[in-house]
């Protein structure tokens, strides 16, 4: 299991260089920061001098390895709107998100696992359609719908909940509904797919003929077999949690990563956006890492390809 | 015509499916029909109606059946051709995805080794950043915003999944035991991709396709919210949906109606595809 | 003569579908004697597995299990409760399967799953269980039980992996033993090992053991009294010695036959003409009259009750209605 995972881990490392790449090929179409960072009386040669003293001036891969040096040190350059650096703005956002998308994950994942595992064991029966259709249209909803929806509903109509902003634990309360609802509706159906396959597996019956009890069967010989592939499920939710969140936060407010990436593009700022889009892509890496070795926590049996 | 014949009760079988393609049917003919369909020029700007309620409320009339914006336009007329932008962006997004995710999956599958290497690194690091968010920055980045531009980005940000299930199937595929012997018998890679292999994914890249759409037009009606989709004067559902945003209070159905759109599109596409999936891939266990 | 240990009368098995009810076994009756081998012989799909899940409650809708009388040692167990099987279960009543391969979880270890034997039925303890679980896998010729008992089903070889599911099932010491295909899945040689261990447990144990297989060496190995199965029904049963030498049902002739036998000097193995037919579309009358070279008139109209024939033996075919053989048939 360990050179497993130690090859995982070298793997990271393409990854992460061809993401340098791919932000800093955007970066550098994005064209001239220059002229955003002065202000706009200032002349040719003005703007000439800064770009030499940015190094802009240099051919792309120079410029691409100098990108790289920065980064390693930590320095993904400063936001002219925030006059901040990039990466300590980031830093301070990363708390805000990781919270949404935690209180969210966890939301869904328990009604995940009680609705999945509900359907499947009531398969056929008017629940389980009821389930699967709930499934279905979660599914179907676009994101940005629900939260408006929510906020007409139990912020405007009843005044029940604040409408944006973060502070007090009512604050998360709407945002995190909205990514649970889009969430777990992706998670219903796999959990339910993957217990019915599980129930019909041979030991199962092995189980049953051993006399161990209904509950037993399910929560001890089934469940863990339905784990294995729920944390893969977990860990490719998170992207769309920190990142996608995107548009929630922006809607509710919600002084996460995803809005200040959101402003950060309104704002031309590039220096937030990439530092921003790169942490999100550091934090997907990761998770997908962690569920990779819990993965092999749970399954001995694991094929190491 | 028995094909036809049999495709046809095999779908009246399966309740969501039909009411999948009855949906999607609608859709498209929405779609294509709108000019005939729509009460109204969609930019048409009737100053004197603006934000008028539908016509089962106070201040309704048939004039405008689903009631108007704030600038007058009014809103059934909008949401027919907004089916018309996003079905275009979704079927050419999905179109152009698949294309470049099949191929790179079928050469990463089959050929293995250093090229399957670095196609599934790059695929990782493509992963790696949420769908939105890409699309999101590449937009800006570059600076414009046309129909091309929208499905180029929308394409870029979603061959990732294609590349990988083209990519798993051919591994599978290429262990079995006809692929072995036409090689023995000399057959050349690409003739085997064409007839043993490609025949045998295709299953799987329709289910993928139609899925594909949906997400696809959930995009672009998430990327039209956000202000950086589609522009006027071109009609979208999500663009609707930011116009009405800021009209929750007071003007509720400006916002609700695309919401409703939407929603129903993407089911009706998800039902399809079930049903698809449920017909063309044998191995799926159709649960 | 032994006494009775497990009674079975008229069981029938039914499944409810999409077209209708359908009967997968019906009218089955057998008894099985303390301490004996009892087989079950038949084709795929005859019904072989269906009627030892029948016995052990383990049919799940859409199945429907009806019988006149289950009786365990004198106690009726066809109409308990679960909650009451379910204590019967892995502790006087246990099953073995085909696939040891699947039939273990794969998450969990050996030990694990043997222990949980003890625990529930035997209320033992950790310590205790771990204790109980070694010594019965040494007790099924495992070789290094400590190891075994810590490692996962994957690392077994099928051989090793069925000793496990035989040692499961006769921690208890049940009374009776049911093992459907037990060596269907494994390797000649293995298979011969597998048999003799489960022979010389039942010997030492003086458990029962229905035997389910398709196989006739296996039959004329283990068994001291054979039902043969066709269509889901039993058509045949008798001492194992005397099915051997004189098969009365038309069927079991066909099967005998097709087998090879030492000092064999046919040049071509007769088979029996045509296919089991669905459960959908049985022929009226004798299930088996489409095939059998001896049907008449009768045969295709009625099914043939159970006659009882000398030596205890039974045999549903017209041709030996009181008792007695009859000839007849259009052919041969």
């Amino acid at each position: 299991m360990g050179n497993y995972l130690l090859k995982r881990m070298l793997q990271i490392i393409p990854v992460l260089l061809i993401l340098t790449f791919i932000i800093f090929c955007l970066v550098y179409v994005a064209g001239d920061p220059v002229a955003l960072m002065l202000p706009p009386e200032a002349g040719e040669t003005a703007k000439a001098a800064l770009r030499k003293a940015l190094g802009l001036d240099k051919p792309f891969a120079e410029q691409y390895l100098i990108y790289l040096g920065n980064l390693l040190r930590g320095n993904f350059g400063t936001s002219y709107v925030y006059n901040q650096d990039a990466l300590s703005l980031v830093l301070e956002r990363i708390p805000y998100s990781i919270e949404l998308a935690m209180v969210s994950l966890c939301c869904s994942v328990v009604l995940g696992i009680v609705l999945g595992v509900a359907a499947a064991h009531f398969r056929n029966t008017p629940l389980d359609l009821f389930v699967n259709g709930l499934a279905a249209l979660g599914q179907a909803l676009p994101g940005f719908w629900v939260a408006i929806m929510l906020i007409l509903l139990f912020a405007v109509q009843i005044p029940l909940l604040p409408v944006s902003g973060a502070g007090t634990w009512k604050h998360l309360v709407l945002p995190s509904a909205t990514l649970t609802i889009l969430t777990s509706s992706k998670i219903i159906p796999l959990i339910r797919s993957n217990m019915i396959e599980v129930m019909q597996q041979d030991y199962i019956r092995t189980a049953r003929s051993k006399g161990l009890r209904s509950s037993v069967v399910v929560f001890k010989h089934a469940f863990k077999n339905t784990l294995v592939p729920v944390i893969t499920i977990i860990a490719m939710q998170l992207p769309t949690l920190l990142g996608g969140a995107l548009i929630t936060e922006t809607i509710f407010a919600w002084p996460g990563l995803g809005m200040l990436i959101y402003r950060g593009v309104a704002n031309l700022d590039m220096t937030v956006v990439q530092a921003g889009v790169m942490a999100v892509a550091v934090i997907t890496i990761m998770a997908n890492l962690v569920s990779d070795i819990a993965y092999c926590l749970i399954d001995p049996t694991i094929k190491y390809q | 015509m028995k094909k036809i014949k049999r495709f046809f009760k095999l779908l009246l079988r399966s309740s969501t499916g039909t009411t999948g393609m009855v949906i999607v049917l609608g859709i498209c003919l929405c779609a294509i029909f709108a000019n005939q369909l729509a009460p109204h020029n969609p930019n048409e700007m009737d100053l004197m109606n603006m934000t008028k309620p539908p016509f089962w409320m106070n201040g309704g009339d048939l004039n405008n059946v689903l009631g108007t914006d704030n600038l007058g336009h009014d809103i059934l007329s909008r949401m027919l051709y907004g089916a018309r932008i996003s079905l275009i962006v979704g079927i050419l997004a999905t179109l152009a995805s698949g294309i470049v995710g099949m191929v790179l999956g079928l050469v990463s599958g089959y050929f293995g080794g250093l090229p399957d290497g670095i196609i599934m690194r790059v695929a990782d690091a493509f992963f790696a950043i949420p769908g939105i968010l890409l699309a999101l920055v590449t937009l800006m980045v570059f600076k414009s915003s046309g129909i091309l531009t929208l499905v180029l980005v929308i394409a870029a940000i979603s061959w990732v999944p294609y590349a990988r299930l083209i990519r798993s199937e051919v591994l599978r595929l290429k262990e079995k035991e006809y692929v072995k012997a036409a090689k023995t018998v000399g057959a050349s890679s690409w003739f085997i991709i064409f007839n043993h292999i490609l025949p045998n994914v295709w299953p799987s890249f329709i289910v993928i396709s139609t899925m594909s759409v949906a997400g696809s037009i959930l995009t672009e009606t998430a990327l039209s919210f956000l202000g950086v989709g589609i522009q006027a004067p071109l009609v979208s559902w999500g663009g609707m949906l930011s116009d009405g945003r800021v009209l929750l209070a007071t003007h509720w159905w400006v916002a609700t109606f695309p919401g409703i759109m939407i929603t129903i599109a993407i089911l009706g596409i998800t039902f399809l595809g079930n049903w698809l999936r449920d017909v063309l891939d044998p191995h799926n266990k159709g649960l | 003569m032994k006494d009775v240990l497990l009674r079975v009368d008229n069981l029938s098995v039914q499944f409810k579908t999409l077209d209708g009810v359908l009967t997968a076994i019906e009218g089955n009756s057998f008894t099985v004697r303390r301490g004996e081998v009892f087989c079950l012989v038949g084709e795929s799909g005859c019904g072989k597995s269906l009627t030892s899940l029948a016995i052990m409650g383990l049919i799940e809708k859409p199945g429907i299990v009806k019988a006149d009388d289950i009786m365990l040692d004198g106690r009726n167990i066809c109409w308990l409760r679960e909650s009451e099987m379910r204590k019967i279960r892995g502790k006087e009543l246990s099953m073995i399967f085909q696939e040891p391969l699947t039939s273990l979880n794969p998450l969990f270890t050996i030990g694990n799953q043997m222990d949980e034997v003890f625990r529930l039925h035997q209320k033992a303890g950790k310590a205790r269980a771990r204790e109980k679980s070694i010594e019965m896998l040494r007790f099924v010729g495992i070789a290094d039980p400590e190891s075994i008992y810590m490692r996962y089903p994957s690392a077994l070889s099928g051989g090793m992996r069925q000793r496990v599911m035989i040692a499961m099932a006769l921690s208890c010491r049940p009374k009776l033993l049911i093992a459907d295909e037990p060596t269907t899945a494994l390797d000649v040689t293995i298979q011969k090992q597998i048999l003799k261990l489960m022979k010389d447990l039942q010997r030492e144990l003086d458990t029962a053991i229905i035997l389910i297989t398709h196989d006739l060496s296996v039959v004329a190995e283990m068994a001291d009294r054979v039902a043969v199965m066709y269509a889901g029904r039993i058509i045949e049963q008798a001492d194992v010695a005397a099915l051997f030498q004189k098969p009365l049902h038309p069927y079991t002739e066909g099967l005998i036959n097709s087998t090879i036998k030492l000092g064999d000097t046919r040049e071509r193995l007769p088979t029996i003409a045509g296919t089991v037919p669905p459960l959908s579309a049985m022929p009226k009358g004798c299930r088996f009259h489409p095939r059998c070279r001896y049907a008449t008139e009768i045969c295709r109209a009625a099914e043939p009750p159970i006659a009882c024939c000398e030596g205890g033996r039974t045999v549903r075919c017209f041709r030996y209605v009181d008792g007695e053989a009859r000839e007849g048939g259009t052919k041969g």
